[in-house]
């Protein structure tokens, strides 16, 4: 998995975004991110995934591993719909 | 409100400066009699003060870091910067939204295909006539007129979102109706004005003074608009709303304060001039602080402490048309100089709006 280069994340009175830098767009895409969305995303820009990142992840936040497990997958689901996460 | 609406409200409320303004020149290609900052583009002086493209670029590392995102540049006239391009990408390239104030008639095609690569939120465009002869008397260049409709219809082929601003004066009011037209021609919407600013940051205003409207024509300068841009039905509502419904505000500034600005000045937004002075707006020259000398960080919190310890003058405050009044820190100090006094001249124009519009929903179905 790779991360779209022409993203980046900005923060904005506390919320976090990623904003498309990518050429040609009709529109441009902002995709509000929460804090784990965030951490996830800078996970992922270090390398992280699969078995790693959710490793990481259970470090930083209490929550039940199978709840965390589908959410990240969720989350992923939705950054490949928005082309930031490629294969 | 939008999701950007309450995140910008809520940078107001933690003072973090969140919208900035590049003015990246004084300079314009144009000497329209009315402009707040009447500059020529021969002006070798005021090019020499400008910052450089290092400058810029190094600004936008400091405001990235401290929070911005909306950024606007601005002028005089932007495009007239060689490096305007190389500006906006390496501001692109940062992720920042950005929207462009220009006269519309420096646009070349390296500008058209920048702005199809990589479009920007908005361009708002100033629309000054729908004539060349309009143009020629308020701007002094009556050629400018075909080249600004044309880059417009160029700009909407290529999908770039368009505002027009149109400042009405004694010179263009009658274009009003083409203005709506041709808006509604290539899908721009239009900001109306008929307050005109005295040239406070003007270094040469223009040789023959211009004579803005007296108050009460501004408003009903303001008042055909409405008229003028709605329907009938639409027009005669607006009417029965100020005769049958208690004040409200009625403008475009979300952010509450006390006794203080009403608006984002200072709180969240910020205006870096051409020589990069910090100000709160950018029709505020009298508090500033230098960003080349201190940083942008303590330019900001520097500015924006004192600015936010101003009080809008105790008659507006205490008037009772002043939540539905235009008046602002900047208008004041426009207009007397000095934050304390009130400013006479959006005293009479808004009375006498509100007034004549009351009147003319009180008469109901004669409008």
């Amino acid at each position: 998995m790779t991360i779209n280069p022409n993203f980046v994340l900005r923060e904005l009175a506390g919320e976090w975004l990623l904003v498309s830098i990518e050429e040609g767009e009709e529109i441009k895409r902002l995709l509000y991110l929460n804090e784990i969305g965030k951490d996830i995303y800078l996970h992922l820009k270090d390398g992280l995934e699969g078995a790693a990142l959710l490793d990481a992840l259970y470090q930083e936040y209490d929550a039940d591993p199978q709840i965390l497990k589908a959410d990240v997958e969720a989350f992923l689901l939705t950054l490949r719909d928005y082309r930031i996460l490629q294969d | 409100m939008t999701m950007m609406d309450a995140l910008l409200n809520r940078a107001a409320q933690r003072n973090t400066p969140a919208a900035g303004t590049f003015e990246l020149t004084a300079r314009c290609n144009l000497s329209c009699r009315m402009c707040y900052i009447h500059n020529l583009s021969c002006d070798k002086e005021l090019s020499k003060d400008e910052l450089s493209t290092a400058q810029w670029i190094d600004i936008m590392d400091q405001i990235q870091t401290a929070g911005t995102l909306p950024l606007l540049l601005t002028g005089g006239e932007p495009l007239i910067r060689p490096d305007f391009p190389e500006i906006y990408q390496e501001a692109v390239k940062r992720g920042f939204l950005l929207s462009i104030n220009t006269n519309g008639t420096l646009l070349s095609e390296e500008h058209f295909k920048l702005f199809a690569r990589q479009k920007p939120l908005r361009t708002n465009i100033s629309i000054y006539g729908m004539c060349p002869e309009t143009y020629e008397s308020l701007c002094g260049n009556g050629a400018a007129f075909e080249k600004v409709i044309s880059n417009i219809r160029h700009l909407r082929e290529l999908g770039v979102t368009v505002k027009i601003n149109f400042s009405s004066t004694s010179y263009n009011h009658k274009d009003i109706p083409k203005v709506l037209e041709f808006a509604r021609e290539v899908g721009s919407i239009v900001h109306f004005v008929s307050y005109m600013f005295p040239p406070t940051r003007a270094a040469k205003p223009c040789e023959e003074p211009f004579k803005r409207y007296t108050p009460l024509e501004a408003a009903e300068a303001g008042i055909d608009w409405i008229r003028l841009s709605n329907s009938p039905e639409q027009f005669a509502a607006e009417c029965r709303k100020h005769a049958t419904m208690p004040p409200g505000r009625i403008d475009e500034c979300l952010y509450e304060g006390k006794e203080g600005a009403r608006c984002r000045a200072g709180r969240c937004s910020y205006w870096i001039t051409y020589k990069g002075d910090l100000l709160p707006c950018g029709m505020i020259p009298a508090i500033h602080a230098s960003v080349p000398e201190l940083g942008f960080r303590a330019a900001w919190d520097q500015v924006g402490g004192q600015f936010r310890s101003i009080s809008m003058p105790k008659g507006c405050l205490s008037c009772p048309d002043y939540e539905r009044c235009e008046v602002c820190p900047a208008i004041a100090w426009a207009e007397n100089e000095d934050f304390s006094q009130v400013p006479k001249y959006i005293c009479e124009k808004n009375h006498h709006y509100h007034t004549r519009l009351a009147a003319l929903g009180a008469e109901g179905s004669d409008l």
